[in-house]
C-alpha cells in the first residue's frame, strides 16, 4: 500500500508498519484491521504518524491506534514516547483539551428500574450539569486562590470540599492529581477557568446513562462491580477553556523554543522543546495544572450525577453509585518502560489514546493490581461503549497504551448534511435512547454514522493484545453540549 | 467576500481569498461569527479593540482569531463586523463590533476550542490575499 508516497506494509492481522523514510528517526506502527486501514488511505493522519517520527529523541515507533484520525500536529489516536534526556515535549502531542477524558460510575439500579423514570432523570441531569458552548456554573465560582488549589491538587481538592468520596480517588488515573504549577498558568487561562468547573462543554463531550449489555470477562467485570443490566453513568469532558488556553499559550512558547534549540519541524503545530529545557518544565507544570482542573471537573460532574440519583431515587442509591474508573485521553507523562530489555524513563504522549497498565503495575491501586487498569472506550451516542482492562501486551508494545474511542469517519459538514432532513433525537428515542442537547447542530454533527464502529476498534486492540474486553455498555440517555 | 469550507474529518478547515488583508480579517470575522452563532444575525451593538501582533501576517491572523474566541469564552462577545485601523505586516489594530450572546436569539453551536497553526497559510498573491485555517472543534 502506498498512500501519497507513504509506504505502509502489513505485519499481521492487526499491525501495519510505516517504513522509515527521509528525515524519520523511527518507523510508524499502526494498529488496524484491513477495513479500517482501507478507510485511512489518502488520509492526512498517516502523514502525521510520519511527522511525529521526525521528532528528536523519539523512543520506539510513532504509534497509531485503530481509532486514528486527522488531528493537528499529532494524529488523534497517536502515541509517542521520548527519551527524558534527548527527547522533547510537544503541546501538539497532548492537544487543546488537556486531560480530556472519561469516567464511569456504576449504580445498584437496573435498566428496568430506570426506564420509567428516564425522562425525569435526563431532564435533571441536563439542568444540573451545564452543557453546551460557554456553559458555566453560578454555584461553583472559584476565587483566584481556590482556582490555584484546584490547579495544584486536582480531584482531591474536590473531595475535600464534599464533592465525592475519598474512595473515588484511588479509581482515578494518578489518583486524580498531578504535580501542577498554578504559576505556569496564564491569567487568561485562569479567567477562562473561573466558572467552567463542573460543566460538560460541547462537541463530542457528554453525560451518558447506559446499562451493561454484555460481559466478556466475568471475573474482571465482577471486580469492577459491573453486572448485566446494571445502570452506568459515563462522563466525557476535559479541562474546558482553561486547558485550551494553556495549549495556545505554550504553542507560542514552543514555536520560539523549537527555533532556539534548532529543532527542524515538518509541521509548525508539532513545535516542541527539549525535555531538559526550562520551557518544557513550565509547560509540564501548566499541563499538569490543566489536567488537575479536568480531574476536578469530572469529579464535580460525578457529584451532580449522585445528586440527581438522590433526587429521583434515594440517598442510598446515590451512595452506592461508585466510581469504576477515570482515565485521561490527552496527556503527556513521565513513565518507566522497558525498551530493548532496559528500563528507561520516557515522556509518553497520548493524544486520543488511553493508558492501559497491566496487572501488577505498581502505579495501580490494590483493587486493580490483579486485573489490570480499567480502560473506558466510549462509542457514538447510538450504539455502545466498552470497558476493557490493560494488558502486558500494551505495556511491552505501546508504552502501556490503547485506543480511546470510535474515531470520526465523516466530517462535521458531511454529518450535518446527512442529518439535515432527519430528526435525529426522535430517531434515537424510537430506539430507546433519550437525548437532551443544548444544540441541534451538535446532535447532527454527532450522529452515530459519523463515527467508526467502536466494536471494530475495540476488537482490533483486543485481537492485538493491547487491551482486553470486559463489558459492553448500551446507552439509554445522553446529555450533549 | 470569498471563503469556503474544505474537507476535514474531525475539525473545520476554511480557505479565504480576499482583495486585501483588511478584507481577509473581515472574512475571518464572518467565519467566526457563523461558527459561534450560526445563521442568525449578530448586531454591532458594542465594540472591542483588538491588537494582534506576530512575526508575520499568518501570526497576526492567528492571534486575531484567538482573541475573538477568547472574547466569546470569557464575555460571550459575538463578533459582527471589523474595522481595521492599522495593518503593518506584523501588527493589526482593529475595532470589532458585535454583541453579547443571547440564547433566545442566537443559535447554540458546538464549541470551537481554538484556531490552530496546523496547516496555517497566509499568502500575499499578485492581487489577493489567500489564507487557510483549521479550527479545533
Amino acid at each position: 500500500m502506498d498512500t501519497a508516497q507513504i509506504s505502509v506494509e502489513r505485519i499481521d492481522e492487526y499491525r501495519w508498519r510505516v517504513k522509515r523514510g527521509r528525515g524519520m528517526r523511527t518507523e510508524g506502527l499502526i494498529f488496524a484491521d484491513a477495513e479500517l486501514m482501507q478507510d485511512l488511505e489518502g488520509d492526512q493522519c498517516l502523514q502525521q504518524v510520519v511527522n511525529v517520527a521526525h521528532l528528536p529523541g523519539i523512543v520506539g515507533p510513532s504509534i497509531a491506534m485503530p481509532d486514528i484520525h486527522w488531528g493537528y500536529g499529532f494524529p488523534i489516536g497517536g502515541v509517542a514516547a521520548f527519551d527524558e534526556k534527548e527527547g522533547v515535549i510537544s503541546p501538539g502531542g497532548v492537544g487543546y483539551d488537556i486531560n480530556c477524558g472519561v469516567r464511569l460510575l456504576r449504580s445498584p439500579l437496573t435498566a428496568y428500574d430506570v426506564r420509567p423514570k428516564l425522562t425525569h432523570l435526563m431532564d435533571t441531569l441536563y439542568h444540573t450539569i451545564p452543557s453546551g458552548v460557554g456553559s458555566s456554573r453560578s454555584d461553583v465560582k472559584l476565587s483566584p486562590k481556590e482556582l490555584d488549589r484546584v490547579l495544584e491538587r486536582g480531584a482531591p481538592w474536590t473531595v475535600e470540599r464534599g464533592y465525592g468520596q475519598e474512595r473515588d480517588l484511588e479509581c482515578i488515573e494518578a489518583d486524580g492529581s498531578l504535580p501542577g504549577d498554578p504559576d505556569a498558568v496564564s491569567p487568561r487561562a485562569k479567567k477562562r477557568g473561573t466558572t467552567q468547573l463542573g460543566t460538560v462543554g460541547s462537541g463530542n463531550h457528554f453525560v451518558e446513562v447506559g446499562y451493561v449489555a454484555e460481559i466478556y470477562d466475568g471475573d474482571a467485570a465482577s471486580r469492577l462491580g459491573l453486572r448485566l443490566n446494571g445502570v452506568t453513568f459515563f462522563i466525557h469532558s476535559g479541562s474546558r477553556g482553561l486547558g485550551y488556553q494553556v495549549c495556545d499559550d505554550y504553542l507560542d512558547t514552543m514555536v520560539q523554543a523549537a527555533r532556539k534549540y534548532g529543532i527542524d519541524l515538518p509541521d509548525k503545530q508539532l513545535c516542541c522543546a527539549p525535555l531538559t529545557s526550562p520551557e518544557a518544565d513550565r509547560y509540564l507544570g501548566a499541563m499538569n495544572a490543566a489536567a488537575n482542573y479536568a480531574f476536578a471537573n469530572r469529579q464535580l460532574m460525578a457529584h451532580y450525577v449522585r445528586k440527581a440519583l438522590t433526587k429521583i431515587f434515594s440517598e442510598d442509591v446515590a451512595q452506592q453509585a461508585d466510581l469504576v474508573y477515570d482515565v485521561a485521553h490527552n496527556i503527556a507523562k513521565f513513565e518507566t518502560h522497558e525498551v530493548e530489555g532496559t528500563p528507561r524513563r520516557v515522556c509518553v504522549h497520548r493524544k486520543g489514546a488511553t493508558r492501559a497498565f497491566p496487572p501488577g503495575h505498581p502505579e495501580l491501586a490494590d483493587r486493580f493490581r490483579d486485573i489490570g487498569q480499567p480502560v473506558l472506550i466510549p462509542g457514538d451516542m447510538g450504539r455502545y461503549s466498552f470497558v476493557l482492562v490493560g494488558t502486558a501486551g500494551a505495556f511491552t508494545e505501546t508504552f502501556g497504551s490503547t485506543c480511546h474511542g470510535a474515531g470520526r469517519r465523516m466530517s462535521r459538514h458531511q454529518a450535518r448534511k446527512t442529518a439535515r432532513s432527519r430528526n435525529v433525537p426522535k430517531e434515537l428515542e424510537e430506539r430507546g435512547i433519550l437525548i437532551r442537547a443544548a444544540s441541534r447542530r451538535t446532535v447532527d454533527e454527532e450522529i452515530p454514522e459519523a463515527y467508526k464502529d467502536v466494536q471494530q476498534v475495540v476488537d482490533v486492540v483486543h485481537g492485538a493484545g493491547i487491551g482486553r474486553k470486559v463489558a459492553k455498555l448500551v446507552p439509554i440517555g445522553v446529555v450533549k453540549g | 467576500m470569498t471563503y469556503r469550507f474544505l474537507p476535514h474529518t474531525a475539525d473545520i478547515k476554511v480557505a479565504i481569498e480576499a482583495a486585501s488583508f483588511e478584507d481577509l480579517l473581515a472574512d475571518a470575522t464572518a467565519i467566526v461569527r457563523g461558527l459561534l452563532a450560526g445563521e442568525g444575525s449578530v448586531e454591532p451593538r458594542e465594540e472591542r479593540r483588538v491588537t494582534a501582533t506576530g512575526a508575520d501576517a499568518s501570526d497576526v491572523l492567528l492571534r486575531y482569531l484567538q482573541e475573538l474566541l477568547y472574547l466569546f469564552d470569557t464575555e460571550g462577545f459575538l463578533p459582527a463586523i471589523v474595522d481595521t485601523d492599522r495593518f503593518t505586516g506584523n501588527e493589526a489594530a482593529v475595532r470589532v463590533g458585535g454583541e453579547l450572546y443571547d440564547p433566545a436569539r442566537h443559535e447554540h453551536q458546538p464549541e470551537v476550542k481554538a484556531a490552530t497553526r496546523h496547516g496555517l497559510r497566509v499568502e500575499r498573491r499578485a492581487d489577493a490575499w489567500y489564507a487557510e485555517v483549521v479550527f479545533d472543534v
